[in-house]
């Protein structure tokens, strides 16, 4: 501390180094004690490796999943197993009937997806832009966002009788919230510097709509898309299992009905596994938007 | 060229306890085709407000603005800003961010536009960055396509708003004797603001100090340089002398002013 109050001819006395051999304690301790300085996160781990953790936990959790149902250590009955996941796929592969359910959710997915989309951007773009129809449209959109869509389910059965039309509309009033919301906020956020330009140069209204507030609401609108898609793939399951049970969420209901939960699991796998390549499909468009980012 | 008559700004600060703030006091000035006049004050005299009437951006002044004899009542062709931030686009590369101003004033052919781009992108030293988007170009390039796009319409009037306060020492020095070089060919009338004194006599032909509270005109100085000018000015005695006389007219005029006011002469001994 106060070596500058010694007299400078004068050195300070080396410390002398410990003649103490480490023992397995004192080395254990300089492993607690030493400091360790915070790691730089700012390199996020490389795709691949991602990939391979994701798949490893996977191999992992079904692994444990095999060796306690080979072993008896849990009720097969009730938690089945993954090879009995396989041979139930297997089956129902064969007698057409996963064939035919996946082909009626994808259907009525994509259709009330899509219509999301469409009236999701369309509306958030008009709500986002034209700030008086925003205010006259938000206290309804906020209400409708918040209420628990699923109860408008008997209303939506008595307005379009039982069948695709029903499914596709009750997805339609989930998914399309998250989008519409999202791409709104996008568009009513308008970076002020960037419209001052669009103004020296005379551009219109339009001008600066096309050229600032929909590139910047892009990021927004993949946000909302990611969550609409998540919402929507749920909403076709309820919707399905609620409504004429078709497709993979009928598939779900009957197998649990009969108490066959592989057939069970063999659904719940397949909208997974969807729900997983939607994602990352979802992501290269993201990136594919995204790189002026840099 | 450009006539400034007794223009005054008022603000209306909103919220509940509403005041008024008076931005700009009876200011005139003048300038003629092809000047240079740089205008100098301490942050909030309202020289950018001033610049922003002149653009015709803020259309509530009191007075009269007039661009060739025309009064200024709202944006116009031949008027260009280069603003205080780059104010790009950061999803178009520094070419389609170059050819923003003539994509929206619509006055070119597609062919010509793209000529004219490509001429402002050689002008400014951008060439082989065509397409770098904005977020890989550092802070003095990004002012460069700023330049550029503004350069691009051919600008009668060309209106510069501190575009080099936010580099460092270096890169301002450099870009300082880039738009020297550049305005030798493109002589357009040019109002540059700056708070630095001696970027102000270095680059106008006239300066004009502004004071604070409420924003006016205190103090107009001749610079006795001749155009063409380089850099190599800012290394003569003369040039320190005319910085010292401005200096201290600057602080005299200050000192006028109410405590509270910022003391001027951040650009002491920058130079490296």
């Amino acid at each position: 501390m106060s070596v500058s109050n010694q007299p400078p001819a004068v050195e300070a006395p080396a410390r002398k180094p410990s003649t103490v051999p480490p023992t397995w304690t004192s080395s254990l301790l300089a492993g607690i004690t030493k400091r360790r300085v915070a790691e730089d996160r700012s390199k996020p781990l490389s795709r691949r490796s991602r990939f391979i953790y994701g798949a490893a936990a996977i191999v992992v959790v079904l692994g444990l999943w095999q060796l306690l149902s080979s072993t008896h250590a849990v009720n097969t009955l009730l938690v089945s197993s993954p090879a009995d996941i396989v041979k139930a796929a297997v089956d129902l592969n064969d007698s057409g009937v996963l064939g035919s359910a996946v082909w009626q959710t994808t259907k009525v997915f994509f259709i009330s997806f899509g219509l999301s989309l469409v009236v999701g951007i369309g509306l958030g773009i008009m709500i986002g832009w034209y700030r008086r129809l925003g205010a006259l449209l938000d206290p309804i959109v906020s209400m409708l966002y918040a209420a628990p869509r699923v109860a408008l389910l008997p209303l939506i059965v008595a307005w379009t009788g039982i069948g695709d039309e029903a499914q596709i509309v009750t997805v339609l009033t989930i998914a399309v919230f998250p989008i519409l919301v999202n791409v709104q906020a996008g568009v009513s956020t308008v970076d002020r510097n960037l419209v001052q330009v669009a103004r020296t140069y005379l551009g219109s209204n339009f001008d600066v709509l096309r050229t600032i507030a929909l590139p910047a609401c892009i990021p927004h609108l993949v946000s909302g898309v990611r969550q609409g898609l998540a919402q929507a793939l749920l909403g076709v399951v309820i919707a399905e299992y609620l409504i004429g049970s078709t497709g993979i969420g009928g598939l779900i209901v009957s197998a649990g009905q009969t108490l066959n939960f592989s057939n069970a699991f063999v659904g719940v796998f397949v909208v997974s596994f969807a729900a997983l390549l939607l994602t990352s499909a979802l992501r290269r468009v993201e990136r594919r938007l995204d790189h002026w980012r840099v | 060229m450009l006539a400034v008559d007794h223009v005054s700004m008022t603000y209306r600060r909103g919220g509940k306890n509403a005041s008024l703030t008076r931005a700009l006091h009876d200011v005139s000035l003048s300038a003629q085709a092809g000047e240079f006049i740089t205008i100098i004050g301490p942050s909030g005299c309202g020289k950018t407000t001033l610049l922003y009437c002149m653009a015709g951006l803020n259309p509530g002044y009191e007075g009269r603005i007039e661009v060739d004899g025309e009064p200024v009542l709202g944006p116009a062709v031949g008027r260009s800003i280069v603003f205080q931030q780059s104010c790009l686009l950061p999803w178009r590369t520094v070419t389609k961010n170059v050819g923003y101003s003539l994509e929206l004033l619509r006055s070119e052919t597609k062919q010509e536009a793209a000529a004219r781009v490509q001429a402002a992108i050689d002008l400014v030293g951008l060439r082989g960055f065509e397409s770098y988007y904005p977020a890989q170009l550092s802070g003095g390039m990004q002012q460069r396509v700023n330049l550029a796009r503004a350069l691009a319409t051919k600008p009668r009037l060309l209106l510069m708003d501190e575009p080099f306060a936010s580099l460092d020492a270096l890169t301002k020095e450099l870009l300082q004797g880039e738009l020297l070089r550049i305005m030798r060919d493109e002589r357009c009338t040019t109002v540059f603001i700056t708070h630095d004194i001696e970027e102000a006599v270095l680059l106008g032909d006239r300066v004009i100090v502004m004071s604070p509270r409420p924003g006016r005109i205190v103090h107009e100085y001749k610079v006795p340089f001749d155009r063409p000018r380089d850099r190599e000015i800012a290394e003569s005695a003369e040039f320190s002398d005319v910085v010292r006389q401005l200096r201290a007219v600057m602080r005299e005029e200050l000192e006028r002013q109410p405590a509270e006011t910022e003391p001027v002469g951040t650009a002491t001994g920058r130079r490296a």
